[in-house]
């Protein structure tokens, strides 16, 4: 019963975020009402028992609102107003994607009822050996959608090193002594906590998504305080490197004679966990790829 | 005899924390300028959600749960902290002292 009413009180709240969201003008409200969105996103996934994908949304909340506020101060150095008139063509365009989208969500299943298809929940304790059902779906049922998600990811960095022009000037150190030596402090509790999500993936919520973006998310904050020496290009390996892992236990099972992404050769539970650990670094370095190429224009100094 | 007394400090614990969390989401509301708001915020942040964490580990029946939860409480009495401080840092800086009724 209360867990009801809080579903329905985060639908509710991320309901009037949204009609914030269109009565505001101001790009940096705007990306309050963005956090203030994931947050109760986040919320309803946990309370729907849905920890994977709330540890998803919370930290790429965290990344794209570093990511957003960065692109408003490079961009525009007041305070942007919008354009008072409203473009018809993308009104249309969002009238039309509102109407698809609730004419498919009659499709989905009523709230709460029984699922009928177990196969997944009976077999993954004999055929894949490992506890955690998301993790086996995400990374040996359903691997080749996994193994071609990361490579879109590695493919939208290279699209932002090929839009943004990263050079490698050098960045002067903000001179706040106590966020520094706080930072210095949660730094290794963060990675430690990214590399628990990481091997953990197979028994508890986590995985490779998660773990690579609490990763990125850690060498972020590091990055805003010190100065940071890291070339972009190497980046992008780091990043190729990780989905050609990958690749490469795919390629172990053709090799064997048996299909790509076959596991049987080097047991399920080791293929995923290499597979989760490519995943890991795709992201880790894409996201760092990323804040790169947004934030290296701005200045530090004014932390 | 013993997990009953810790117990019950556990739930007082959680009691002055959702009154000093309460208090500060008043505060929140009441105060008339941005850093007294500052102030209420922080206290509701800094000590109410660590009181509120002690008395959940002082209730739960596993060491691990409980031990986890602490050190929960812990980073967030490192981190609440330090982000009102840069706030309050960032706010001083680009507001002038004669705008400060404004806020």
């Amino acid at each position: 019963m209360l867990e009801e009413i809080l579903i329905y009180f985060t639908i509710f709240s991320s309901f009037l975020c949204v009609l914030f969201f269109i009565r505001s003008n101001n790009l940096l409200v705007l990306t309050i009402l963005n956090s203030a969105f994931s947050l109760f996103t986040c919320v309803m996934y946990l309370l729907l028992d849905a920890p994977d994908v709330a540890m998803t949304e919370a930290v790429v909340g965290v990344l794209v609102t570093i990511f957003t506020i960065f692109t408003i101060k490079k961009a525009y150095k007041n305070n942007y107003v919008f354009d008072e008139n409203l473009n018809l063509i993308m009104l249309t365009l969002t009238i039309l994607l509102a109407g698809y989208l609730i004419y498919s969500s009659f499709d989905l299943s009523v709230f709460g009822a029984p699922i009928f298809d177990h196969y997944y929940l009976n077999n993954t304790g004999k055929e894949i050996e490992i506890p955690s059902v998301v993790a086996a779906i995400l990374a040996s049922y359903r691997g080749y959608d996994t193994l071609y998600e990361t490579l879109v990811i590695t493919i939208a960095g290279i699209g932002v090193l090929l839009v943004s022009d990263i050079s490698n000037q050098q960045q002067s150190e903000t001179s706040d002594i106590l966020s520094k030596v706080i930072t210095r402090f949660i730094f290794p509790i963060l990675i430690i906590f990214a590399f628990y999500i990481l091997f953990h993936g197979e028994i508890s919520p986590g995985g490779g998504f998660q773990a690579g973006a609490i990763l990125a998310a850690s060498i972020i904050i590091h990055s805003m305080l010190y100065e940071i020496y890291c070339s972009s290009s190497y980046l992008l390996r780091a990043s190729i490197f990780g989905v050609l892992i990958y690749f490469l236990v795919g390629i172990i099972g053709i090799f064997s004679g048996l299909e790509f992404l076959n596991y049987s050769i080097l047991g399920q539970k080791t293929s995923i966990l290499i597979a989760e650990i490519g995943i890991a670094i795709a992201v880790a370095s894409t996201m760092c790829l990323i804040y790169l190429g947004i934030a290296n224009a701005t200045s530090k100094s004014e932390l | 005899m013993m997990v009953e007394m810790i117990s019950f400090i556990g739930f007082i614990f959680i009691f002055l924390g959702i009154f000093l969390c309460f208090s500060a989401v008043i505060g929140c509301f009441r105060f008339p300028d941005y850093f007294c708001k500052m102030h209420a915020a922080t206290l509701g942040d800094a000590i109410g959600c660590p009181l509120i964490l002690w008395g959940v580990a002082m209730q739960s029946n596993s060491i691990t749960t409980a031990l986890k939860i602490i050190l929960l409480s812990l980073i967030i009495l490192i981190i609440t902290p330090t982000a009102s401080y840069l706030l309050n840092k960032i706010a001083l800086k680009s507001i002038a002292p004669s705008d400060s009724e404004k806020l």
